[in-house]
């Protein structure tokens, strides 16, 4: 029964992954080929761009277009537990950009361990990492989830993106908040407000916490916190899944 | 004939303030194709959403085979088939993939009846579903709620949005299908001639609650249309059951229900010229009951001169 579910997202969805893939390499490609940017700074765009872009594209597929082609009648009136298809729809929407991420970061991390290098330049040294890169799918996991969960009732595709705004935004705020009040870690101290929204949005912040820190206190309780928010925020969607039919 | 297919108690649902369902009690007999009568609006989706387990009662509860719907809502959705109104279905989907894909949802699928229902409905296997027209869609639909042999089907105005022609041929598509298989069907419509030559029971809904139930036989049989000029004092308030009163010159008609020899008689004491009794299709007595002027005549005492004043009032 999974199965089922599972081969319909996929078959829908499917085109949206490669497209993702395509593009990301595309544009990372692009970015290391023209040199304006340092390839440390290539991963940083990459990982914004693939995270933030890609997350909020798939979720704007994934709930969204059962309502608008009217068809959530049709797939609810099947003896399926509405968890499992939300689950499904949910797992389908995340390798959407997952996986072009997990690609992506393959690929730069082959060019690296291999030196590969452009004529009359060095070898590159790209930072990236496999804490890198689950760290980067785990921002892009919460902003997704937290976009299609939360988006309103009956969204059109085109509310669900502007949902992600929104989300975009209050992340960063509440981020600020969090660092401002409750702890400031080690490396903040000294910065300014908009620095550290800044730090912020640099993808590489969060790659630092899951990293071994010397905050662990402070580590711990985002984590915790983080995981209470995904959570709960999962199990609004499902309740809004199961009501708004 | 005598089990009940359906059974609904007191069923109330509710979105927000808007209080859609206001206490439904309905009985469906097994085996019998069930007319779900009632305006726009009036809560036939909505019972038939809640009938299927895809919402939650705000009070009373219904049982489908016995199943109750909201703690045994996948049993129920097993063996029930649905087809809802205006239903979309993915159009991306090759006919034979959605119906292999519906068909891996129930362990009951028939691929032979399928296979049959495909030719019999002319419908090809490698059309896709974007490109059916409305006709086709419905049948598609109905072949989908017929697959996995449910006892008790569900269609949720069925034709809405289809042609006089497509119409038809859908409904011929009902019939033979189901009225020789000993299919409970449950079959919601506002319109009044599609229903009633299929039909065999019928209940009106209006305003979240029955306002009648029974055979359509039996309706069809009590409830009649008089036509008379009254004498000036004629008591209505005798006379149980008017549903509508209607002034035409100086004669009245009045649709009354559960007739017998005795209302005849009283109505007969009221005419100065004799009685002219007339059967009602199924469309106009749905219409005496929904927006049928009772209320203000059945109470008291009426002349011929105030059912003008009445009416007058009413238009």
């Amino acid at each position: 029964m999974i199965k089922s579910i599972l081969w319909k997202e996929w078959r829908e969805q499917q085109w949206k992954l490669a497209f993702g893939t395509v593009m990301l390499l595309f544009f990372t490609g692009s970015l290391l080929a023209s040199r304006i940017v340092s390839d440390n700074e290539v991963v940083l765009i990459v990982w914004l761009f693939g995270g933030f872009l890609l997350a909020l594209y798939s979720a704007m597929g994934v709930f969204a277009p059962e309502h608008s082609n009217k068809t959530t009648t049709f797939l609810a009136s099947k003896p399926l537990e509405a968890w499992k298809v939300f689950a499904c729809k949910w797992f389908v929407g995340w390798l959407n950009f997952a996986v072009p991420l997990m690609i992506c970061s393959l690929v730069l991390g082959f060019t690296t361990i291999r030196g590969i290098k452009y004529p009359g330049t060095g070898p590159r040294i790209m930072g990236m990492d496999i804490s890198g890169t689950l760290g980067a799918i785990a921002l892009s996991t919460m902003f997704y989830t937290l976009t299609c969960c939360l988006a309103p009732c009956k969204s059109s595709e085109a509310f669900v993106g502007f949902t992600g705004l929104i989300v975009f935004f209050a992340m960063i705020i509440h981020i600020t908040i969090f660092s401002e009040i409750i702890i400031t870690p080690s490396y903040l101290t000294g910065l300014t407000l908009f620095q550290q929204m800044i730090l912020f949005i640099n993808p590489l912040f969060w790659i630092h916490l899951i990293k071994p820190l010397h905050d662990t206190v402070y580590v711990s309780v985002l984590i915790l916190e983080q995981a209470t928010v995904f959570s709960m925020v999962l199990w609004f969607g499902l309740r809004k899944w199961q009501r708004n039919i | 004939m005598s089990e009940s297919a359906i059974q609904i108690n007191d069923l109330r649902f509710s979105y927000g303030r808007n209080q859609v369902l206001r206490g439904v009690n309905l009985n469906v007999p097994e085996g019998s194709i069930f007319g779900f009568l009632g305006r726009n609006g009036t809560g036939k989706t909505t019972t038939i959403k809640l009938l299927l387990g895809l919402i939650q009662p705000s009070g009373g509860n219904c049982r489908v085979l016995g199943l109750d719907t909201v703690a045994q809502t996948m049993a129920v959705r097993r063996r029930v088939g649905y087809m809802a109104e205006d239903q979309q279905m993915y159009g991306w989907m090759r006919i034979e993939q959605i119906v292999k894909w519906v068909g891996s949802f129930y362990q009951e699928w028939d691929d032979k009846l399928i296979n049959s229902l495909l030719d019999g409905l002319e419908l090809s296997p490698k059309t896709k579903v974007k490109t059916l027209s409305k006709g086709q869609n419905s049948r598609l639909a109905l072949l989908l709620a017929l697959g996995h042999r449910p006892k008790i089907v569900i269609l949720d105005d069925p034709t809405l949005g289809l042609d006089p022609i497509a119409r038809k041929d859908f409904l011929r598509n009902v019939i033979d299908l189901l009225q020789t298989n000993g299919v409970t069907v449950f079959f919601s419509s506002h319109l009044l001639y599609e229903i009633e030559p299929v039909a065999d029971h019928i209940a009106i809904i209006d305003k979240g609650v029955i306002i009648k139930i029974g055979r359509t036989d039996w309706l069809r049989e009590t409830v009649k249309k008089f036509i008379l000029t009254p004498k000036s004092d004629s008591d209505y308030s005798r006379v149980d059951g008017i549903l509508d009163v209607v002034q035409a010159g100086d004669s009245i008609s009045l649709t009354i229900e559960n007739c017998d020899k005795e209302k005849n008689a009283i109505l007969k004491e009221f005419s100065t010229n004799g009685l002219q009794e007339l059967d009602l299709n199924l469309d106009e007595i749905f219409e005496a009951y929904v927006i049928g002027n009772r209320g203000t005549q059945n109470q008291r005492k009426l002349t011929a001169d105030n059912v003008n004043v009445e009416n007058a009032t009413n238009d």
